[in-house]
Protein backbone atom coordinates (compact mmCIF):
# COMPACT_ATOMS: atom_id res chain seq x y z
CA UNK A 1 0.00 0.00 0.00
CA UNK A 2 2.75 1.83 0.83
CA UNK A 3 4.00 2.13 -2.90
CA UNK A 4 0.94 3.85 -4.48
CA UNK A 5 0.62 6.04 -2.39
CA UNK A 6 4.03 7.18 -3.07
CA UNK A 7 3.58 7.47 -6.30
CA UNK A 8 0.26 9.23 -5.59
CA UNK A 9 2.28 11.64 -3.30
CA UNK A 10 4.88 11.91 -6.03
CA UNK A 11 2.47 12.97 -9.16
CA UNK A 12 0.86 15.85 -6.66
CA UNK A 13 3.80 17.19 -5.86
CA UNK A 14 5.07 17.12 -9.75
CA UNK A 15 1.35 18.31 -10.68
CA UNK A 16 1.59 21.25 -7.93
CA UNK A 17 5.79 21.86 -9.06
CA UNK A 18 4.26 22.24 -12.74
CA UNK A 19 1.02 23.86 -12.03
CA UNK A 20 3.71 26.73 -10.35
CA UNK A 21 6.38 26.56 -12.86
CA UNK A 22 3.69 27.90 -15.43
CA UNK A 23 1.59 30.22 -13.99
CA UNK A 24 1.57 33.20 -16.58
CA UNK A 25 -0.43 36.31 -17.11
CA UNK A 26 -1.88 37.73 -19.82
CA UNK A 27 -1.07 41.44 -19.75
CA UNK A 28 -2.26 44.44 -22.21
CA UNK A 29 -0.29 46.30 -24.04
CA UNK A 30 -1.62 49.32 -25.23
CA UNK A 31 1.23 51.13 -27.49
CA UNK A 32 1.71 55.02 -28.32
CA UNK A 33 3.76 55.41 -31.60
CA UNK A 34 5.07 58.67 -32.27
CA UNK A 35 6.26 59.36 -35.83
CA UNK A 36 8.74 62.54 -36.34
CA UNK A 37 11.00 64.42 -38.84
CA UNK A 38 13.03 66.99 -38.12
CA UNK A 39 15.36 68.22 -41.67
CA UNK A 40 19.16 68.32 -40.71
CA UNK A 41 21.26 70.97 -40.85
CA UNK A 42 25.69 71.21 -40.53
CA UNK A 43 25.56 72.13 -36.60
CA UNK A 44 22.59 70.42 -35.13
CA UNK A 45 22.65 68.00 -32.46
CA UNK A 46 20.25 65.44 -31.08
CA UNK A 47 19.94 65.61 -27.34
CA UNK A 48 17.95 62.86 -25.98
CA UNK A 49 16.00 63.05 -21.69
CA UNK A 50 14.96 59.70 -21.66
CA UNK A 51 13.88 58.07 -18.18
CA UNK A 52 12.90 54.05 -18.03
CA UNK A 53 13.63 54.57 -22.02
CA UNK A 54 14.97 51.92 -24.72
CA UNK A 55 17.17 54.46 -26.70
CA UNK A 56 18.49 52.29 -30.49
CA UNK A 57 19.84 55.27 -32.33
CA UNK A 58 22.38 54.45 -35.78
CA UNK A 59 23.11 56.43 -38.94
CA UNK A 60 21.49 57.05 -42.23
CA UNK A 61 22.84 58.33 -45.84
CA UNK A 62 19.78 61.08 -45.08
CA UNK A 63 19.67 64.63 -44.50
CA UNK A 64 17.08 63.71 -41.84
CA UNK A 65 16.99 62.80 -38.31
CA UNK A 66 14.16 60.57 -38.13
CA UNK A 67 12.26 59.69 -34.57
CA UNK A 68 10.05 57.11 -33.55
CA UNK A 69 8.79 57.08 -30.33
CA UNK A 70 7.22 54.54 -28.53
CA UNK A 71 5.13 55.27 -25.13
CA UNK A 72 4.17 51.22 -23.71
CA UNK A 73 1.83 50.48 -20.74
CA UNK A 74 1.22 47.26 -19.94
CA UNK A 75 -1.15 45.88 -17.43
CA UNK A 76 -3.85 42.81 -16.96
CA UNK A 77 -6.65 45.79 -17.45
CA UNK A 78 -6.51 47.62 -20.77
CA UNK A 79 -8.30 50.40 -19.43
CA UNK A 80 -5.64 51.03 -16.58
CA UNK A 81 -3.08 50.82 -18.92
CA UNK A 82 -4.89 52.89 -21.37
CA UNK A 83 -5.21 55.35 -18.31
CA UNK A 84 -1.60 55.20 -16.78
CA UNK A 85 -0.57 55.28 -20.57
CA UNK A 86 -2.00 59.04 -20.49
CA UNK A 87 0.75 59.38 -17.40
CA UNK A 88 3.99 59.03 -19.99
CA UNK A 89 4.49 62.40 -21.39
CA UNK A 90 6.87 63.02 -24.28
CA UNK A 91 8.91 66.18 -26.02
CA UNK A 92 10.25 65.93 -29.90
CA UNK A 93 11.06 69.81 -30.67
CA UNK A 94 13.75 71.97 -32.38
CA UNK A 95 15.22 75.03 -30.59
CA UNK A 96 18.01 76.75 -32.14
CA UNK A 97 20.06 74.60 -33.33
CA UNK A 98 19.22 71.54 -31.14
CA UNK A 99 16.57 68.81 -31.56
CA UNK A 100 15.19 67.90 -27.98
CA UNK A 101 13.97 64.51 -27.27
CA UNK A 102 12.03 63.52 -23.91
CA UNK A 103 10.20 61.51 -21.89
CA UNK A 104 9.32 61.58 -18.30
CA UNK A 105 6.57 60.47 -16.03
CA UNK A 106 3.49 63.28 -15.23
CA UNK A 107 3.10 63.09 -11.35
CA UNK A 108 0.28 65.58 -10.45
CA UNK A 109 -0.18 66.39 -6.73
CA UNK A 110 -2.36 63.90 -5.13
CA UNK A 111 -2.18 61.26 -8.14
CA UNK A 112 -2.29 57.85 -7.34
CA UNK A 113 0.91 56.34 -8.85
CA UNK A 114 0.72 54.47 -12.21
CA UNK A 115 0.06 50.22 -11.70
CA UNK A 116 1.26 49.57 -15.23
CA UNK A 117 4.62 48.82 -16.54
CA UNK A 118 5.30 51.93 -18.46
CA UNK A 119 8.38 52.40 -20.74
CA UNK A 120 9.75 54.51 -23.63
CA UNK A 121 11.91 53.32 -26.57
CA UNK A 122 13.37 55.71 -29.01
CA UNK A 123 14.73 54.67 -32.56
CA UNK A 124 16.40 57.03 -34.05
CA UNK A 125 18.04 57.45 -37.55
CA UNK A 126 20.26 60.23 -38.62
CA UNK A 127 23.25 61.58 -40.02
CA UNK A 128 26.71 59.88 -39.53
CA UNK A 129 28.25 63.23 -38.57
CA UNK A 130 25.08 64.27 -35.88
CA UNK A 131 26.29 64.96 -32.46
CA UNK A 132 24.13 63.08 -29.99
CA UNK A 133 23.95 63.43 -26.17
CA UNK A 134 22.29 60.88 -24.73
CA UNK A 135 20.61 60.94 -20.75
CA UNK A 136 18.90 58.14 -19.80
CA UNK A 137 18.30 56.03 -16.25
CA UNK A 138 16.53 52.70 -16.22
CA UNK A 139 16.86 51.26 -19.53
CA UNK A 140 19.55 50.37 -22.14
CA UNK A 141 21.17 52.49 -24.96
CA UNK A 142 22.51 50.73 -28.46
CA UNK A 143 24.03 53.57 -30.20
CA UNK A 144 25.88 52.34 -34.00
CA UNK A 145 28.12 54.31 -36.86
CA UNK A 146 28.75 57.86 -35.78
CA UNK A 147 31.31 59.86 -36.39
CA UNK A 148 31.34 63.27 -34.55
CA UNK A 149 30.25 63.18 -31.01
CA UNK A 150 28.90 61.29 -28.52
CA UNK A 151 27.68 61.91 -25.09
CA UNK A 152 26.08 60.03 -22.86
CA UNK A 153 25.39 60.33 -19.31
CA UNK A 154 23.30 57.49 -17.54
CA UNK A 155 21.89 55.22 -14.55
CA UNK A 156 21.31 51.72 -14.89
CA UNK A 157 21.56 51.33 -18.23
CA UNK A 158 22.68 48.89 -20.32
CA UNK A 159 25.05 50.39 -22.84
CA UNK A 160 26.26 48.85 -26.55
CA UNK A 161 28.18 51.37 -28.81
CA UNK A 162 29.91 50.01 -32.29
CA UNK A 163 31.46 51.68 -34.70
CA UNK A 164 32.01 55.03 -33.59
CA UNK A 165 34.71 57.60 -34.05
CA UNK A 166 35.74 61.17 -33.00
CA UNK A 167 35.02 61.99 -29.49
CA UNK A 168 33.07 59.81 -27.02
CA UNK A 169 32.17 60.66 -23.43
CA UNK A 170 30.40 57.90 -21.56
CA UNK A 171 29.58 58.51 -17.83
CA UNK A 172 27.57 55.25 -16.19
CA UNK A 173 26.41 54.35 -12.72
CA UNK A 174 25.04 50.94 -12.35
CA UNK A 175 24.82 49.94 -15.75
CA UNK A 176 27.18 48.00 -18.25
CA UNK A 177 29.22 49.25 -21.07
CA UNK A 178 29.97 47.13 -24.21
CA UNK A 179 31.92 49.05 -26.89
CA UNK A 180 33.19 47.55 -30.34
CA UNK A 181 34.87 49.95 -33.01
CA UNK A 182 35.42 52.69 -30.82
CA UNK A 183 38.41 54.88 -32.85
CA UNK A 184 39.07 58.61 -31.86
CA UNK A 185 39.35 60.36 -27.99
CA UNK A 186 37.55 57.80 -26.14
CA UNK A 187 36.82 58.79 -22.15
CA UNK A 188 34.59 56.82 -19.98
CA UNK A 189 34.17 57.34 -16.18
CA UNK A 190 32.36 54.18 -14.76
CA UNK A 191 31.00 53.00 -11.44
CA UNK A 192 29.87 50.28 -10.29
CA UNK A 193 29.45 49.10 -14.05
CA UNK A 194 31.42 46.56 -15.87
CA UNK A 195 33.62 47.87 -18.96
CA UNK A 196 34.09 45.84 -22.05
CA UNK A 197 35.42 47.45 -24.62
CA UNK A 198 37.27 45.47 -28.17
CA UNK A 199 39.03 46.64 -30.82
CA UNK A 200 40.10 49.66 -28.88
CA UNK A 201 41.52 52.03 -31.29
CA UNK A 202 42.60 55.96 -30.54
CA UNK A 203 43.36 56.95 -27.22
CA UNK A 204 41.37 55.96 -23.94
CA UNK A 205 40.89 57.60 -20.98
CA UNK A 206 39.07 55.43 -18.31
CA UNK A 207 38.33 56.00 -14.86
CA UNK A 208 36.35 53.12 -12.96
CA UNK A 209 35.29 52.26 -9.84
CA UNK A 210 33.25 48.65 -8.40
CA UNK A 211 33.72 47.29 -11.90
CA UNK A 212 35.17 44.58 -14.09
CA UNK A 213 36.96 46.04 -17.02
CA UNK A 214 37.73 43.99 -19.91
CA UNK A 215 39.89 45.55 -22.50
CA UNK A 216 40.87 44.53 -25.62
CA UNK A 217 43.43 46.58 -27.80
CA UNK A 218 43.44 46.59 -31.54
CA UNK A 219 46.41 45.23 -32.76
CA UNK A 220 47.42 48.66 -34.53
CA UNK A 221 45.84 52.21 -33.60
CA UNK A 222 45.55 52.08 -30.17
CA UNK A 223 47.07 55.02 -29.38
CA UNK A 224 47.09 55.50 -25.43
CA UNK A 225 45.27 54.32 -22.34
CA UNK A 226 45.45 55.97 -19.58
CA UNK A 227 43.60 54.04 -16.65
CA UNK A 228 42.85 54.54 -13.37
CA UNK A 229 40.60 52.11 -11.29
CA UNK A 230 39.48 51.64 -7.67
CA UNK A 231 38.38 48.52 -6.49
CA UNK A 232 37.80 46.97 -8.90
CA UNK A 233 39.21 44.13 -11.74
CA UNK A 234 41.15 44.95 -14.54
CA UNK A 235 41.87 42.48 -17.88
CA UNK A 236 43.64 43.99 -20.87
CA UNK A 237 44.05 41.86 -24.00
CA UNK A 238 46.24 41.98 -27.14
CA UNK A 239 48.30 39.59 -29.28
CA UNK A 240 51.29 42.09 -29.98
CA UNK A 241 51.68 43.03 -25.78
CA UNK A 242 55.62 43.90 -26.24
CA UNK A 243 54.89 46.83 -29.23
CA UNK A 244 53.26 48.79 -26.30
CA UNK A 245 55.17 50.91 -23.22
CA UNK A 246 53.91 50.25 -19.85
CA UNK A 247 53.50 52.09 -16.46
CA UNK A 248 51.41 49.95 -14.10
CA UNK A 249 51.05 50.36 -10.82
CA UNK A 250 48.45 47.80 -8.40
CA UNK A 251 48.16 48.89 -4.97
CA UNK A 252 46.60 46.36 -2.53
CA UNK A 253 46.24 43.59 -5.37
CA UNK A 254 48.07 40.65 -7.62
CA UNK A 255 49.27 41.90 -11.30
CA UNK A 256 49.09 38.78 -13.74
CA UNK A 257 51.22 39.23 -16.92
CA UNK A 258 53.41 36.95 -19.27
CA UNK A 259 57.14 36.38 -19.07
CA UNK A 260 57.51 38.11 -22.26
CA UNK A 261 56.90 41.41 -20.75
CA UNK A 262 60.01 42.07 -18.59
CA UNK A 263 59.00 44.77 -16.51
CA UNK A 264 61.26 47.16 -14.86
CA UNK A 265 60.22 47.33 -10.67
CA UNK A 266 60.37 50.71 -9.95
CA UNK A 267 59.29 50.89 -6.51
CA UNK A 268 58.82 47.65 -4.11
CA UNK A 269 59.51 49.76 -0.74
CA UNK A 270 55.69 49.14 -0.07
CA UNK A 271 54.81 45.59 0.12
CA UNK A 272 51.19 46.77 -0.91
CA UNK A 273 52.05 48.76 -3.69
CA UNK A 274 53.93 47.34 -7.28
CA UNK A 275 55.04 49.99 -9.62
CA UNK A 276 56.74 48.43 -13.07
CA UNK A 277 57.43 49.93 -16.27
CA UNK A 278 58.38 48.10 -19.77
CA UNK A 279 59.80 50.23 -22.90
CA UNK A 280 59.24 48.36 -26.45
CA UNK A 281 62.35 48.41 -28.48
CA UNK A 282 61.49 50.75 -30.87
CA UNK A 283 61.65 54.80 -31.34
CA UNK A 284 57.32 55.33 -31.62
CA UNK A 285 54.88 53.68 -29.56
CA UNK A 286 51.68 53.62 -27.83
CA UNK A 287 51.65 54.47 -23.58
CA UNK A 288 49.49 52.15 -21.11
CA UNK A 289 49.19 53.88 -18.02
CA UNK A 290 47.41 51.86 -15.38
CA UNK A 291 47.10 52.76 -11.91
CA UNK A 292 44.97 50.17 -9.50
CA UNK A 293 43.97 50.13 -5.79
CA UNK A 294 42.38 47.35 -4.06
CA UNK A 295 41.83 45.40 -7.92
CA UNK A 296 43.90 43.11 -10.02
CA UNK A 297 45.50 43.39 -13.06
CA UNK A 298 45.39 40.61 -15.35
CA UNK A 299 47.55 41.43 -18.80
CA UNK A 300 47.21 38.74 -21.36
CA UNK A 301 46.99 38.00 -24.78
CA UNK B 1 -28.52 145.26 -34.88
CA UNK B 2 -29.48 147.83 -32.03
CA UNK B 3 -28.78 145.75 -28.56
CA UNK B 4 -32.09 146.44 -26.87
CA UNK B 5 -30.35 146.60 -22.79
CA UNK B 6 -27.21 148.50 -23.45
CA UNK B 7 -27.36 149.29 -20.53
CA UNK B 8 -27.30 145.77 -18.67
CA UNK B 9 -24.69 144.86 -21.30
CA UNK B 10 -22.48 147.64 -19.88
CA UNK B 11 -22.81 146.75 -16.05
CA UNK B 12 -22.56 142.97 -16.97
CA UNK B 13 -18.91 143.29 -19.03
CA UNK B 14 -17.54 145.88 -16.26
CA UNK B 15 -18.35 142.98 -13.47
CA UNK B 16 -16.16 141.02 -15.90
CA UNK B 17 -12.49 139.75 -14.02
CA UNK B 18 -9.50 141.37 -15.70
CA UNK B 19 -6.41 139.60 -16.14
CA UNK B 20 -2.85 140.97 -17.50
CA UNK B 21 0.37 138.54 -18.54
CA UNK B 22 2.86 138.09 -16.07
CA UNK B 23 5.34 140.47 -15.65
CA UNK B 24 8.23 139.95 -17.88
CA UNK B 25 6.28 137.65 -20.39
CA UNK B 26 6.43 140.66 -22.96
CA UNK B 27 10.01 141.35 -22.90
CA UNK B 28 11.10 137.52 -22.76
CA UNK B 29 9.04 137.22 -25.96
CA UNK B 30 10.73 140.35 -27.64
CA UNK B 31 13.92 138.82 -26.72
CA UNK B 32 13.25 135.94 -28.68
CA UNK B 33 12.25 137.94 -31.55
CA UNK B 34 15.41 139.97 -31.21
CA UNK B 35 17.60 136.40 -30.94
CA UNK B 36 16.02 134.63 -33.94
CA UNK B 37 16.10 138.09 -36.14
CA UNK B 38 19.77 137.59 -37.46
CA UNK B 39 18.12 134.09 -39.18
CA UNK B 40 15.33 135.99 -40.63
CA UNK B 41 17.83 138.42 -42.35
CA UNK B 42 20.40 135.59 -43.66
CA UNK B 43 16.67 134.23 -45.22
CA UNK B 44 15.72 137.35 -47.04
CA UNK B 45 19.20 137.10 -48.22
CA UNK B 46 19.40 133.54 -50.08
CA UNK B 47 19.16 134.26 -53.54
CA UNK B 48 16.09 133.10 -56.19
CA UNK B 49 16.37 130.79 -58.28
CA UNK B 50 13.46 130.08 -61.01
CA UNK B 51 13.08 126.83 -62.30
CA UNK B 52 13.85 126.39 -65.92
CA UNK B 53 9.95 126.21 -67.99
CA UNK B 54 11.20 123.05 -69.73
CA UNK B 55 10.61 121.16 -65.94
CA UNK B 56 6.84 122.55 -65.15
CA UNK B 57 6.43 121.49 -69.28
CA UNK B 58 7.08 117.72 -67.95
CA UNK B 59 5.61 117.89 -64.56
CA UNK B 60 2.31 119.35 -66.40
CA UNK B 61 2.78 116.49 -68.82
CA UNK B 62 2.84 113.40 -65.98
CA UNK B 63 0.03 115.04 -63.73
CA UNK B 64 -2.37 114.49 -67.08
CA UNK B 65 -0.92 111.15 -68.62
CA UNK B 66 -1.00 109.83 -65.44
CA UNK B 67 -1.64 106.10 -66.59
CA UNK B 68 1.35 104.26 -64.79
CA UNK B 69 0.84 105.38 -61.82
CA UNK B 70 -2.93 104.09 -61.24
CA UNK B 71 -1.65 100.83 -63.38
CA UNK B 72 1.05 100.14 -60.28
CA UNK B 73 -1.08 101.19 -57.53
CA UNK B 74 -3.37 98.33 -59.01
CA UNK B 75 -0.77 95.80 -58.81
CA UNK B 76 0.17 96.06 -55.71
CA UNK B 77 -2.80 94.70 -53.49
CA UNK B 78 -3.43 91.40 -56.05
CA UNK B 79 0.57 91.14 -54.98
CA UNK B 80 0.17 91.49 -51.35
CA UNK B 81 -2.53 89.45 -51.26
CA UNK B 82 -1.03 86.45 -53.39
CA UNK B 83 2.04 86.98 -51.02
CA UNK B 84 0.18 86.59 -48.22
CA UNK B 85 -1.58 83.60 -49.11
CA UNK B 86 1.74 82.11 -49.69
CA UNK B 87 3.09 82.93 -46.87
CA UNK B 88 -0.18 81.93 -45.09
CA UNK B 89 0.16 78.56 -47.03
CA UNK B 90 3.78 77.56 -46.64
CA UNK B 91 3.27 78.36 -42.54
CA UNK B 92 0.09 75.86 -42.48
CA UNK B 93 2.25 73.16 -44.93
CA UNK B 94 5.41 73.40 -42.64
CA UNK B 95 3.22 73.38 -39.48
CA UNK B 96 1.24 70.08 -40.97
CA UNK B 97 4.38 68.70 -42.21
CA UNK B 98 6.17 68.77 -38.45
CA UNK B 99 3.16 67.71 -36.82
CA UNK B 100 4.32 64.26 -35.05
CA UNK B 101 2.09 61.57 -36.86
CA UNK B 102 0.55 59.20 -33.46
CA UNK B 103 -1.32 56.18 -33.42
CA UNK B 104 -2.51 53.79 -30.70
CA UNK B 105 -2.08 50.04 -31.45
CA UNK B 106 -3.44 46.99 -28.84
CA UNK B 107 -1.67 43.98 -28.33
CA UNK B 108 -1.30 41.15 -25.63
CA UNK B 109 1.86 39.67 -23.99
CA UNK B 110 2.30 37.15 -21.97
CA UNK B 111 4.56 37.17 -18.71
CA UNK B 112 5.47 34.90 -15.90
CA UNK B 113 3.82 35.74 -12.52
CA UNK B 114 6.52 34.64 -10.41
CA UNK B 115 8.03 38.55 -11.39
CA UNK B 116 5.14 39.36 -9.00
CA UNK B 117 6.87 37.89 -6.25
CA UNK B 118 8.64 40.90 -4.33
CA UNK B 119 10.94 39.01 -1.60
CA UNK B 120 13.79 41.69 -2.05
CA UNK B 121 13.01 42.94 1.62
CA UNK B 122 12.79 39.79 3.42
CA UNK B 123 16.51 39.78 4.41
CA UNK B 124 16.62 43.20 5.72
CA UNK B 125 16.94 42.53 9.65
CA UNK B 126 19.98 40.07 8.85
CA UNK B 127 21.84 43.26 6.65
CA UNK B 128 21.05 45.71 9.80
CA UNK B 129 22.24 43.14 12.31
CA UNK B 130 25.45 42.65 10.37
CA UNK B 131 25.67 46.39 9.89
CA UNK B 132 25.80 47.10 13.23
CA UNK B 133 28.12 44.32 14.46
CA UNK B 134 30.70 45.57 11.99
CA UNK B 135 29.97 49.50 13.22
CA UNK B 136 30.74 48.50 16.48
CA UNK B 137 33.71 46.39 15.37
CA UNK B 138 34.93 49.13 13.64
CA UNK B 139 34.69 51.50 17.17
CA UNK B 140 36.93 48.95 18.87
CA UNK B 141 39.71 48.90 15.94
CA UNK B 142 39.76 52.01 13.83
CA UNK B 143 41.49 50.65 10.94
CA UNK B 144 39.35 48.03 10.32
CA UNK B 145 37.30 49.73 8.00
CA UNK B 146 40.08 50.79 5.49
CA UNK B 147 38.02 49.74 2.58
CA UNK B 148 34.53 51.68 3.08
CA UNK B 149 32.26 48.43 3.52
CA UNK B 150 30.08 50.93 5.40
CA UNK B 151 29.73 53.78 2.59
CA UNK B 152 29.66 51.17 0.39
CA UNK B 153 26.40 49.86 1.78
CA UNK B 154 24.95 52.89 2.27
CA UNK B 155 25.39 53.32 -1.50
CA UNK B 156 23.99 50.63 -2.19
CA UNK B 157 21.32 50.76 0.32
CA UNK B 158 20.73 54.26 -2.03
CA UNK B 159 20.74 52.23 -4.43
CA UNK B 160 18.04 49.43 -4.18
CA UNK B 161 16.26 52.37 -2.39
CA UNK B 162 16.07 53.89 -5.98
CA UNK B 163 15.20 50.88 -7.80
CA UNK B 164 12.60 50.28 -5.61
CA UNK B 165 10.98 53.70 -6.11
CA UNK B 166 11.61 53.42 -9.97
CA UNK B 167 9.94 49.67 -9.61
CA UNK B 168 6.29 51.15 -8.05
CA UNK B 169 6.45 54.14 -10.64
CA UNK B 170 7.10 52.23 -13.68
CA UNK B 171 6.31 48.69 -12.15
CA UNK B 172 8.07 45.45 -11.98
CA UNK B 173 8.60 44.73 -15.45
CA UNK B 174 11.65 41.90 -15.83
CA UNK B 175 14.72 44.52 -16.80
CA UNK B 176 13.69 46.40 -12.96
CA UNK B 177 14.01 43.74 -11.37
CA UNK B 178 17.10 42.24 -13.18
CA UNK B 179 18.53 45.49 -12.00
CA UNK B 180 17.53 45.05 -8.30
CA UNK B 181 19.12 41.85 -8.40
CA UNK B 182 22.73 43.35 -9.91
CA UNK B 183 22.54 45.65 -6.96
CA UNK B 184 21.16 42.69 -3.75
CA UNK B 185 23.81 40.57 -5.23
CA UNK B 186 26.56 43.56 -4.76
CA UNK B 187 25.29 44.43 -1.02
CA UNK B 188 25.23 40.64 -0.19
CA UNK B 189 29.21 40.54 -0.95
CA UNK B 190 29.87 43.78 1.34
CA UNK B 191 27.55 41.89 3.49
CA UNK B 192 29.49 39.20 3.49
CA UNK B 193 32.58 41.23 3.65
CA UNK B 194 31.36 42.85 7.32
CA UNK B 195 30.46 39.85 8.41
CA UNK B 196 34.07 38.51 7.77
CA UNK B 197 35.22 41.33 9.54
CA UNK B 198 32.70 41.66 12.30
CA UNK B 199 31.41 38.40 13.74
Amino acid sequence: MLGPMRIFLSLLCCISFLATAVAQTTLQVVTKRIDKDFAYRDGYEVNIDGDRAEVYIESWDQPTIRVHLELISKNVDREQAEQDLERMQYGAQKDKNKIYLRNYLSMPDGAPKPESQLKAVYRIYLPEQCPVYLKNSYGIANISNLINKLRINSRFTRIGLDNIQGVTDINTQFGDLFGQNLNGEVSVVSRRSDVTLKNMKGRYDINSQYGILRLYAANEGLLGLDLHADKSQVFLYNSKLTAFSYDLTVQNGRLDSPNELKFKILDQKDPNIRKVTFRPNKEYYPNMTISITFGDLTIGK
Amino acid sequence: MEEINHQNLAKALKKLPQFQAPEGLWSAIELQLDAEEPLYQAIRQLPVYEAPTLVWDNISKEITQGAPVRQLKRWIPAAAAAATLLITASWVAIRYVNQPKISVAYSQEVQAQSIAQNDWDQDESDFNEVQSRYTQACRLHQTLDNRNLSQELTELNAAKKEIKEAIELYGNDPELVRELGIVEMDRSKVARQMAEVAL
